[in-house]
């Protein structure tokens, strides 16, 4: 029995239904929110952006709400597990059920953002479309418009992948030459999505600082800005709420995504950490209006 | 990830679709599972390529990704089930060369998944019982045993369709 043997019996194949490209806006999404969400597991790559971010996260009643961990899945070190989606490596879901539909939600909390993020960034700053605005492949969604992203859960080769539930908004700032993004997910707390209520270090080959405090209505609050070398400057701000919703909000002095590398598009990025920190704590951010 | 190493992953992706698109189908005898494999498997691929994309044997880590992408989908219970209302109406009778490629792949579809994942790695992918013992995660000796019964059963279903 030979190759050619096998070859010969498979005959011509079909043509592909392989899309490399939707796997690879797909992963970078994944990574994207999980690299935000918990920024110890970020590899540091290399450049500079500006991006103001925000996701929130909704898993109202999920069981968990997991993604495949660094090193997991399909790697050969992984070790086999019955039931992978059985021991999520995130805290569990806090939160109450959100009382809203999931475009209720996107819809008012995107008005809340824009409004936010409008009246802090310079003016004549225009707001456009960014990549990360994209979901599922193919829906562009307009500058900080929130869109829902959901996933089921699944496990493959030992790992648990899926279980996203929550909303997420980008958009691209622009001030002539100077270009930025801004970001940001809101989330129950909990989950793979939940934000970081503690400091941990910068990511891999960063240099940045981390402070934590507490709001004025109990808010944990984490502002953490780090710098690639040579590359771009990321703020962030992470925001537990005691009424169950967590806030990140990130912007970058670049115009797509400081991981993929190049030259920061602007000296600093669009929004201060004391901003960004202003724009997570306003009382409209959130899921339990 | 970097762009730079974005573009090694798609060349590399790129390069090797055929031959994982057709490993793949001879795993599981449809081209439409098999690309959804294919991109399973290159989706776990690209979280780690920054990591993996300089390993020696980079092939072979993605050969095991896909076979164990492959056996953890022949272990999902729905996958058991093909429930059908009404029996295919039978095929016009294809060339006698139809038939003999036909023939092969219905032979290794009465495997096992395991003794078919060993049979497929062995003869298609050309790998040692060694690689072969690491992607199924088992004692070369088991590949041996699952190889050797599989070409036995092969052997066993060639003869009862000559009779």
């Amino acid at each position: 029995m030979s190759k050619d043997q096998f070859d010969a019996a498979i005959g011509v194949a079909p043509p592909s239904t392989v899309d490399i490209e939707a796997v690879l806006d797909r992963e970078r999404h994944r990574a994207r929110v999980r690299r935000v969400a918990n920024p110890w597991t970020a590899v540091g790559a290399g450049v500079a952006a500006v991006a103001v971010g925000a996701v929130v996260v909704l898993t109202p009643g999920a069981p968990g709400t997991n993604v495949v961990s660094p090193g997991a899945a399909g790697t050969p070190s992984a070790p086999p597990s019955a039931d992978p989606c059985g021991h999520s490596p995130y805290p569990p879901q806090t939160g109450a059920p959100i009382p809203e539909s999931a475009a209720v939600a996107a819809g008012r909390l995107t008005t809340v953002l824009t409004a936010a993020v409008r009246q802090r960034v310079a003016a004549g700053t225009a707001l456009g479309e960014n990549s990360q605005g994209q979901y599922p492949k193919g829906t562009q969604h307009g500058p900080l418009t929130f869109y829902h992203v959901f996933s089921a859960q699944v496990s493959h080769d030992g790992a648990c992948s899926g279980g996203e539930d929550y909303f997420s908004a980008a958009a691209t700032t622009s001030k002539g030459p100077r270009r930025g993004n801004v970001w940001a997910v809101v989330t129950r707390l909990g989950g793979n999505a939940t934000p970081a209520t503690e400091c941990g270090p910068s990511p891999q080959e960063t240099q940045g600082s981390c402070h934590r405090r507490t709001g004025p209505h109990g808010e944990t609050i984490i502002e953490q800005t780090f710098t690639f070398p040579d590359g771009p400057t990321v703020n962030r701000t992470n925001v537990a709420k005691p009424d169950g919703t967590g806030i990140i909000v990130e912007a970058q002095n670049v115009a797509d995504d400081a991981k993929l590398g190049g030259a920061p598009d602007m000296p600093s990025p669009p929004l201060s950490l004391t901003q960004l920190t202003e724009v997570a704590l306003d009382p409209g951010l959130t899921l339990y209006p | 990830m970097k762009r730079s190493e974005e573009a090694g992953y798609r060349d590399y992706v790129t390069a090797r679709m055929e031959v994982l698109r057709r490993t793949a189908y001879l795993l599981c005898r449809d081209w439409h599972l098999a690309d959804d494999l294919v991109s399973i498997t290159i989706g776990k691929l690209y979280r780690h390529w920054p990591r993996v994309r300089h390993v020696a044997h980079l092939d072979a880590y993605v050969r095991r990704i896909l076979v164990r992408t492959w056996l953890d989908e022949k272990a999902r219970a729905w996958r058991r089930e093909e429930p059908a209302e009404t029996l295919p109406e039978p095929a016009v009778l294809p060339a006698d060369d139809v038939v003999e490629r036909i023939g092969l792949l219905e032979l290794l579809d009465a495997l096992p998944p395991r003794r078919r994942a060993a049979v497929v790695l062995r003869y298609y992918c050309d790998l040692s019982v060694e690689e072969t013992a690491e992607i199924l995660e088992c004692s070369p000796g088991t590949v041996k045993s699952q190889t050797a019964r599989g070409l036995d059963s092969l052997r066993a279903l060639v003869a009862a369709g000559q009779s």
